[in-house]
């Protein structure tokens, strides 16, 4: 991306231009990737694999969603040197997506009552501990909120320093529901992995 | 093969005075560097808890496939006669779904998350203004496939028992009502069925959107209109989710890769 990167300048002055990636052009413009991108460049654009890890609390596995108040935790342990480069989040609210039939018959007593509007927020906390060579680091001090940290797909949130995660480490995702329903949630890091045994120094060419 | 870089001549360096730098143009691939040609791929439409199944109409991309289940595996979209790299990627779909992509032509197929998980949609897609970046574009070669396993988050199909002129909808059994909301951040407050279609004996009605209306419970719900059909103590009914997946990128050459 660098090397074919865009140029930008809002004076005009030659020793003020930026480069910017045509990439999340359309969510944040030009101006702006100079506070949110890489300073001198994205991501290799060679000897990467596109790759993303799931840290899944409900949606993949129903039976890990969330109880009330309580806190859960999913590690995963590092494939292949992998660069994370943005971080998308998503929660919602736990509802049977199958079908047991329920305690009585319709219009019975029973029968799960719609969990609507919670009005709770921030709806979870969360924090990542990373273990390279059995020492943990947390990347935040405290378990902060879903606005802190983490975006959409539609509006990743970007990190200023790809973190490169060692093959071989475990990141843990730690997630605190702060509402009175069963939770469902998703962070997701998307970036790339080394892959070079398998697709060579010029994957993703 | 791919051609060498014509700027450094396939070495990925170049000589500036005394030094050798690496090459601005590859990168120091030492192959040259293809534009290609815009194109995207789109997957789908797929339709999960549909009412019937249904073949689909283009085998090539699944459109118009059918399926009265929840989740199907090896969804698949081919690529054409040209390797396609993907620099985004985009869906449209009626609820959310969970997707495992892969890259059917890679082996035994590469997965882009870890084999045991799906994503969800909110976390892996964006939409035409606002697309989701691969951060390094992924090349599928041509004639591959890209391939899915897809979840539906949102959808049921099942019986219920209505009565004409009312707007009452009873689980009689199969999927529940799902009480669940719309994906946050932050609670967004709405059922996520709330204004969704249903499909009641092959008759499309609005679930209402009205406050305190809508789903009630697993087992209540009541419409945007009174029923009109005749009265059923146990009539088949679908809330269905159609997805659309689009892969933007550029269409290599023949010579690329």
């Amino acid at each position: 991306m660098y090397g074919h990167g865009l140029k930008f300048s809002r004076s005009g002055y030659n020793l003020k231009t930026f480069r910017a990636s045509p990439y999340l052009l359309p969510q944040f413009g030009a101006y702006y990737q100079k506070f949110l991108l890489s300073k001198t460049r994205d991501l290799p654009e060679h000897g990467l694999v596109t790759r993303g890890y799931a840290f899944d609390f409900g949606y993949s596995n129903p039976n890990n969603a969330i109880a009330p108040f309580q806190w859960a935790e999913c590690p995963l342990v590092i494939g292949r040197d992998f660069i994370a480069w943005s971080v998308t989040r998503v929660y919602s609210v736990a509802a049977p997506l199958v079908l047991t039939a329920p305690a009585t018959t319709p219009h019975g007593v029973g029968a799960v009552t719609s969990q609507l509007g919670p009005n709770v927020s921030p709806g979870l906390m969360v924090n990542f501990y990373h273990t390279h060579n059995d020492v943990t680091r947390r990347w935040a001090n405290k378990n902060i909120s879903d606005g802190e940290f983490g975006g959409s797909g539609r509006y990743p949130m970007l990190l200023k320093d790809p973190a490169l995660l060692p093959q071989g480490d475990t990141l843990m995702c730690v997630i605190q529901n702060m509402s009175n329903v069963t939770l469902q949630a998703q962070y997701l890091l998307m970036g790339g992995e080394f892959d070079t045994e398998t697709y060579g120094q010029e994957a993703g060419v | 093969m791919a051609q060498r870089c014509s700027t450094c001549g396939g070495s990925g360096l170049l000589s500036i005075g005394s030094t050798a730098t690496q090459c601005p143009m590859c990168e120091g691939t030492g192959k040259q560097w293809d534009p290609g040609r815009q194109y995207e791929y789109e997957m789908g439409p797929v339709t999960f808890n549909a009412p019937a199944a249904a073949a689909a109409t283009n085998t090539q991309n699944y459109a118009g496939t059918a399926t009265t289940a929840g989740s199907l595996q090896g969804v698949s979209c081919q690529i054409a006669d040209n390797p396609f790299r993907c620099m985004f990627v985009v869906a449209r779909s009626t609820f959310p779904f969970a997707i495992q992509p892969s890259d059917g032509g890679s082996g035994s197929g590469r997965y882009f998350v870890p084999q045991q998980t799906q994503v969800h949609s909110e976390n892996f897609f964006g939409d035409s203004r606002h697309p989701m970046p691969w951060p390094t574009p992924y090349i599928f070669q041509r004639n591959q496939n890209i391939t899915a396993n897809i979840t539906d988050l949102a959808g049921a199909t099942g019986f219920v028992s209505v009565t004409n002129g009312s707007a009452n909808v009873a689980w009689v059994s199969g999927g529940l009502f799902n009480c669940g909301t719309a994906s946050g951040p932050p609670f967004p407050g709405v059922n996520i069925w709330s204004g969704a279609q249903i499909n009641i004996g092959g008759v499309l009605y609005v679930i209402s959107s009205a406050a305190g209306q809508g789903v009630q419970s697993q087992v209540l719900l009541t419409l945007a209109t009174t029923y009109a059909g005749t009265t059923n103590a146990n009539i088949a009914y679908a809330v269905s989710n159609t997805i659309r997946i689009g892969f933007i990128g550029q269409e290599l050459s023949n010579q690329q890769n």
